[in-house]
């Protein structure tokens, strides 16, 4: 491609870690502050919240000395907000008039998704930076209804066998299509990582309840052999301990998700030569999960925000640029505005395509 | 003035530049490195303080300079009489941020007590009767085929109550259509429960557990206060908008944990609509010739039955019964005494 360091083959650089630099003390003022104003303006502010929350994050990773910004503007966000709640809003009254008018509204929802899915995925990397540089996204949209429509229907039909394989291709599309500047991005994860990583996930979430099975007829075994009714506070202790065994197989297999597909993705993607490798540690992602957790309910909610850093300062050092030259060398140029209404109906429906 | 040292980016290449920004006779002036640039004041953006990350003074062609000392950076901005924007303020200072959290915690308090209560019984009113009367049949329909057997009371026995019950004057003035039905259920013991629709259905136990007919009546006037103010419906559009912020909130986690809070916070609902039924069977009672009484009586007894442990707490999210709140009644049969 253009940029000149992909001529001057294998220059070694040094490893570039990225770092976060935000604090919970500091995100609580910004989170408190958007929360208190989306509220007393029913709403209309959050617009507003969203780019001063995503500013925050993305300035406050660093790579080489610079942060990350992030671009959107609150009212092109305000305006697909609106046009995603209203288009939602008619969805729902199709539905509570007659579950058949409700399908019917829903069928050409459905066929635009994609669409406006491909949509968000330009929005946001449309309006993110590095060193004032954009990145993009340039994929067709025909791609787009091959991954978000055909796949997922392929498998759902075979039962999620073609799961693993529909989500490889969902990262793919993203990274394969995605650029930053003129650089661009490449994917190159097998099927075969991502049926392994299910597999396992999948075992772990099998096992537990197993184990959870068969401690609940010890349990009971021992009980029924006492010869009378046990005590209700037994019961009670005994439901909870299975209740707390099953949680813990979720738990496990959640956490093992989560650090597994970060670092599938991320060992796999690369930029131009540029290479990255992402290592979550899972014992720290269990301690910051479960510890923000009892913090996020101990101290009604109020935690969230020291949470959210947390989870993010761990998440984002996980990840280390290995570069294959200078990374001051990337150009781009300027490209036009995106509208932000796919990146809110994407938003609505709580579709977290960003990682 | 003193001049800040930062690193200049065109916009165009992530080339970095060493350079100086310093302010003279109202313009911006960024030197260093094969950059040489001069703005007025009025075209340049500085981007909000966010925390310690670096702030960014912007020329309207993209070129930027990435500043990390903010503490020059904050003296050459009040030199030149720039404002911070009300909202990056609010967050700054301490003192304001807490005033946000007091007004956010007084806000949800007040969305949980108040609003989301009185949102439900607005909405429970304007649900069509013929949603309701759906939902309720086959909410009995499934009761029937997994909790509920045919009732082997006599005949007689439940007619005369029935009939005695529907010759009873409601409170208010306003008739509440409704309907007994008796079933059997070794499962839920003695209890009885309303449906949306009116559909009042007891147990063979709960009429056992009484002395006479009036201490049936008693009970199936505290659920025909349910069933007039439309109580299951609100429990349940209360339960769920609880249950889906609670889930929401906790998001990243597991719904288990999210079901402890939010069952929690469900609690005081059922409290609350026990209550107003309680009230409601007050004053038809006593409208009636009854005493409210009676209604203490049951409830002693039905909290002897629970504690023997001869009722499951089995139940249907849709109807409000007695088992689920039988912590609160004590409490309940102390406010009942005072009415």
């Amino acid at each position: 491609m253009i940029s000149e360091h992909t001529e001057t083959t294998e220059v070694t650089a040094a490893p570039e870690q990225l770092r976060f630099t935000g604090s919970g003390s500091e995100y609580f003022r910004i989170w408190i502050v958007n929360l208190l104003l989306t509220i007393v303006t029913f709403g209309i502010y959050s617009a507003w919240a969203k780019v001063r929350r995503l500013q925050y994050f993305y300035r406050n990773v660093q790579l080489a000395g610079s942060g990350f910004d992030y671009h959107g503007r609150p009212i092109a966000i305000l305006k697909g907000r609106v046009i995603a709640f209203v288009l939602f809003g008619v969805a729902n009254a199709a539905f509570d008039y007659h579950l058949l008018i409700g399908l019917l509204v829903c069928v050409p929802i459905a066929i635009v998704l994609p669409w406006l899915l491909v949509r968000s995925l330009r929005f946001r990397l449309h309006y993110t930076s590095w060193r004032g540089l954009r990145f993009g996204f340039d994929a067709s949209v025909g791609g787009g209804y091959r991954v978000f429509l055909a796949w997922p229907l392929a498998a759902l039909a075979t039962l999620g066998l073609l799961w693993p394989a529909a989500h490889r291709e969902l990262k793919a599309y993203q990274h394969d299509h995605s650029r930053f500047g003129r650089a661009r991005f490449s994917f190159h994860a097998t099927r075969g990582a991502f049926y392994r990583m299910y597999t396992i996930g999948s075992l772990l979430l099998l096992v537990v309840p197993l184990v959870a099975l068969a401690t609940s007829t010890t349990l009971a075994g021992r009980l029924a052999t006492d010869g009378h009714r046990p005590p209700s506070a037994t019961i009670f202790l005994a439901s909870v301990a299975v209740g707390a065994v099953f949680y813990l197989g979720i738990l496990v297999s959640r956490l093992y998700f989560v650090s597994r597909f970060q670092n599938i993705v991320w060992n796999n993607t690369r930029l131009e030569n540029h290479r990255f490798s992402s290592d979550v540690p899972l014992g720290a992602l269990a301690w910051v999960s479960l510890s923000n957790l009892v913090l996020t309910v101990a101290t009604l909610g109020l935690f969230r925000p020291f949470a959210v850093v947390r989870m993010a300062r761990l998440r984002v050092e996980s990840i280390t640029m290995i570069p294959s030259g200078s990374l001051d060398e990337f150009v781009g140029e300027q490209s036009a505005e995106v509208d932000a209404f796919g990146e809110e109906v994407g938003d609505l429906l709580d579709i977290d395509i960003a990682l | 003035m003193d001049t800040i040292s930062c690193r200049y980016f065109d916009g165009r290449s992530t080339r970095p530049r060493t350079v100086t920004l310093a302010v003279r006779d109202g313009r911006a002036i960024v030197e260093g490195d094969d950059v040489h640039r001069e703005e007025s004041l009025e075209s340049i953006r500085v981007s909000e303080r966010m925390g310690g990350a670096a702030r960014l003074v912007s020329f309207p062609d993209g070129g930027y300079c990435e500043v990390h000392d903010q503490a020059s950076l904050t003296a050459l901005l009040g030199a030149t009489g720039h404002r911070e924007s009300a909202v990056a303020r609010l967050q700054s200072r301490w003192s304001l941020v807490l005033l946000a959290v007091a007004a956010c915690l007084g806000l949800a308090a007040f969305t949980y007590i108040e609003l989301l209560p009185w949102a439900a019984r607005h909405v429970a009113a304007h649900i069509p009767d013929s949603a309701v009367s759906a939902m309720s049949t086959q909410t009995l329909a499934l009761l029937d085929r997994r909790l509920l057997e045919p009732s082997s009371l006599p005949a007689a026995t439940r007619e005369r109550l029935a009939d005695r019950f529907g010759r009873m004057v409601p409170p208010d003035g306003a008739a509440v259509p409704h309907r007994v039905v008796f079933r059997a259920s070794p499962s839920l013991g003695a209890n009885a429960f309303a449906l949306p629709s009116g559909t009042i259905v007891v147990t063979d136990g709960l009429v056992k557990l009484a002395d006479d007919d009036d201490e049936v009546l008693a009970v199936l006037t505290h659920e025909l206060g349910h069933v007039h103010g439309r109580h299951g419906l609100r429990q349940l559009l209360q339960s769920s908008v609880v249950g889906l912020f609670v889930t929401w909130y906790l998001g990243d986690v597991s719904s288990l944990v999210a079901a402890v809070p939010a069952a929690l916070l469900r609690a005081r609902y059922s409290r609350d609509l026990e209550r107003e039924a309680d009230a409601y069977a007050a004053r038809m009672l006593r409208l009636n010739g009854m005493s409210p009484r009676l209604l203490v009586t049951m409830l002693r007894k039905l909290e002897r039955g629970t504690e023997r442990g001869s009722a499951s707490e089995a139940r249907e999210d849709a109807s409000t019964g007695y088992l689920a709140n039988h912590p609160a009644t004590g409490e309940r049969i102390r406010s009942l005494e005072q009415e």
